[in-house]
């Protein structure tokens, strides 16, 4: 028996709790409810009628397309993004230049969301700078108006968010790279590799387990948007950007409330995060089992 | 050795339990003697009037009153989680809210809200807000506002394609959209602003007609209902005549309006207070009936759309509260005047609304504007709004936004839309 478990295991105590208390119980309690209908004191339980329900709503079955159609439009590009600004940012030479545009790449992530996302809403309006823009480059006709087109609106969306992550997978990219050793680079350069070539097979092959990472919390994170798609478009036109976490808050606050409802639409975000991240993990540990 | 000092880690422990445990608020102690009114926007200006009117009238009263300010979203959010977990202490004493949520909450928490039969007196209110606060024929709630059906319109800038004021009275859609054309003709300007997935306008429509898209029962009421499928091809036809602004939201409605992009507006009347923020157009705006459907005798000229009333949680102080609010929210002239006059609240109370003075307003021209609405509201026809109505307006609204702008037809769209309403009312 490990001597030093009980000490650890002191430490560990404190987090342990209150990630019980703040995550996991309150995702049991999820897990509880979403087999029940019914409010507050008065909950019957009906087995997996709310799960059923899903299925055949047609509010539930676009929000998910939605939220699936922006993961697979925003992951890649803040991957590619982020992949593409910490390299060029990593041939910077000067340390302090290189903190600087990391740390001006990164402000727009501790912005609230909600001022950023009402500053786009305004932009947005048929009077609006970024509508004044596309008409003066005579891009559109004097009667378009971006939020009210379905794919119009949805690129917006899919903009401001790429916009807004981006700087914390670039610091945490520019972060990893920087924890390779330099004295590789001097190596390669004088074998005389390009600078492609030392990103293919330096720099990738060493942050392939930071990059695995950022793809798992990229995936979940975007699939989970709430705040931009709620405040820009409110749902978009007609339902063109309602996303699940907005059809959730809706059903639980919006609407009458049906919280078991809510819940088991809270589970299925759940499930689809933990499998995708799940497969995103084996798929990225097989290509390092086969680099080897 | 063990791997660290067992005092250390028992201080660090009970570090986070300090400070943990000094987080948690102490509950809060609430004099007896005070009662909390939560509302929003105009109604929270008038309810605090109203505590200013009952303290002068009454000086030696020992209640002391708490008028908060939330927003609306904030505000309905806050009580349906309260009702839901029982937790009436957190709960206000009185709270303003619309006519579409009284179902919710009086049928699953009846037993939190006061009952206000033996205080309210049914003749004195209109049929059409009546039939709406009545659960379990019991009156659960004081009506309070309306949102009466109303047209706006610039006078200046129909007058530039030959109309007059007499020309905007009891219209038709076909006639209005007529008007529409000839004056964008003229000026350039579309004549009114609409949301496209029609949620505003449509209920306007919907209730002109004396339907819903819910039956008496609360049915999905969508499919065999000619007066909805009238509304919406009326919207329709508005929208193919190339004479309507389309706006993407709330705020670029109202932004509209002050750039001057249209000569009128369909709603209810709350958007008269919107209208008059915009001081450099005062006096080139007037009121009229909205304009109304054809085909039918029973489609009329008269509708509602939001407005709202006072309910009153059953909790300590509510008899004092029933009280307070029964004599200034239901009987108050005073307070009934300078809400119309400031906000242009329309009154739902037949002896309140006899007691209105009105001097006409100059931002309309010198129009009694007040006293306009008012008549209107009499002639409003009653429709019961059920549970869903946010839900259904969501879900529905889009599909009248794909069918308006052409995405879909007639008959595919009243098909989604009726499937789509059965799926809410079966879903509670």
């Amino acid at each position: 028996m490990d001597k030093h478990l009980t000490p650890k295991f002191i430490f560990l105590l404190p987090s342990l709790i209150l990630i019980g208390i703040l995550s996991y119980l309150p995702l049991l309690y999820a897990i509880f409810l979403s087999f029940h209908i019914g409010r507050g004191k008065s909950l019957v339980f009906n087995y997996f009628e709310n799960y059923m329900g899903l299925l055949s709503d047609e509010a539930f079955i676009i929000a998910f397309s939605n939220s699936l159609i922006f993961t697979l439009i925003i992951v890649p590009c803040i991957i590619v993004l982020s992949l593409v600004v910490s390299l060029s940012i990593h041939k910077v030479k000067s340390k302090q230049l290189q903190n600087l545009f990391t740390a001006i790449l990164f402000i727009p992530c501790i912005t609230s969301p909600v001022a950023y996302s009402l500053f786009v809403k305004q932009l947005a309006y048929s009077d609006g700078t970024l509508s004044n823009l596309l008409r003066g480059l005579n891009l559109v006709s004097s009667s378009y108006n971006i939020l009210q087109e379905v794919w119009g609106a949805r690129l917006l969306i899919a903009f401001v968010c790429i916009w807004a992550w981006s700087g914390f997978y670039i610091l945490i990219l520019s972060v990893a790279m920087n924890n390779i050793n330099p004295d590789i680079y001097r190596a390669a350069k004088l074998d005389g590799a390009t600078d492609f070539i030392i990103a293919r097979k330096i720099v990738f092959p060493t942050i392939r387990p930071i990059l695995a990472l950022i793809t798992i919390l990229a995936t979940s994170n975007t699939f989970q948007i709430y705040i931009e798609s709620a405040i820009i478009t409110k749902g978009g036109p007609g339902m063109a950007t309602l996303t699940l976490v907005n059809q959730l808050y809706k059903k639980s606050f919006t609407y009458v409330a049906q919280y078991g409802y809510s819940s088991a639409i809270a589970i299925v975000i759940f499930t689809v995060c933990v499998l995708v991240s799940g497969m995103l993990f084996i798929a990225w540990s097989e290509n390092e089992a086969e680099n080897r | 050795m063990p791997l660290v000092k067992p005092p250390s880690s028992i201080l660090i422990i009970m570090l986070l339990c300090i400070a943990t445990c000094g987080c948690v608020n102490d509950s809060n102690s609430e004099s007896d003697n005070l009662v909390t009114i939560w509302a929003y926007d105009s109604s929270a200006e008038v309810a605090e009037k109203a505590v200013e009117i009952y303290k002068r009238n009454h000086p030696d009263c020992p209640y002391e009153f708490e008028v908060v300010s939330l927003g609306q979203e904030d505000m309905v959010e806050k009580i349906k989680i309260y009702l839901t977990i029982g937790s009436i202490d957190t709960l206000p004493n009185i709270f303003y809210d619309e006519d579409y949520n009284f179902m919710e909450y009086i049928s699953y928490h009846q037993e939190y809200f006061v009952d206000l039969t033996p205080h309210i007196s049914a003749d004195d209110y209109y049929q059409y807000k009546l039939i709406n606060v009545i659960y379990d024929d019991k009156v659960y709630a004081i009506p309070y506002d309306c949102g009466t059906g109303t047209l706006f319109y610039r006078v200046d800038l129909i007058e530039k394609a030959g109309y007059s004021e007499a020309d905007m009275t009891e219209l038709t859609w076909d006639e209005y959209i007529h008007i529409g054309q000839k004056v964008k003709s003229a000026t350039g300007v579309d004549l009114l602003v609409i949301i496209p997935e029609g949620d505003m306008e449509g209920r306007l429509l919907y209730q002109s007609a004396g339907t819903w898209f819910f039956d008496e029962e609360g049915n999905a009421n969508i499919a065999n209902n000619p007066g909805f499928v009238s509304a919406i091809t009326t919207l329709k036809r508005v929208f193919d005549s190339d004479i309507v602004y389309k706006a993407s939201s709330w705020d670029d409605m109202i932004s509209c309006i002050g750039n001057e992009k249209i000569v009128s507006l369909v709603g209810g009347s709350w958007w008269a207070p919107i209208i008059s923020s915009f001081e450099d157009q005062s006096g080139l705006w007037r009121v009229a009936e909205m304009p109304k459907m054809t085909g039918s005798d029973s489609y009329s000229s008269y509708s509602n759309l939001g407005g709202g009333n006072w309910f009153i949680i059953n909790k300590e102080n509510q008899n004092f509260a029933t009280e307070f609010a029964v004599e200034m929210f239901g009987n108050n002239i005073e307070l009934a005047n300078y809400a119309a006059e400031k906000y242009y609240v329309i009154p739902v109370n037949k002896k309140l609304v006899e007691g209105l003075t009105d001097s006409g307003t100059e931002f309309f021209g010198g129009q009694k504007v007040v006293t306009f609405m008012s008549e209107t509201n009499q002639h409003i026809k009653p429709v019961k709004y059920g549970l869903h109505t946010y839900e259904i307006t969501y879900t529905v609204g889009g599909y009248v936004g794909d069918y308006v702008n052409g995405y879909l037809s007639l008959d595919a769209a009243i098909a989604k839309m009726q499937t789509a309403a059965e799926k809410v009312v079966s879903s509670s």
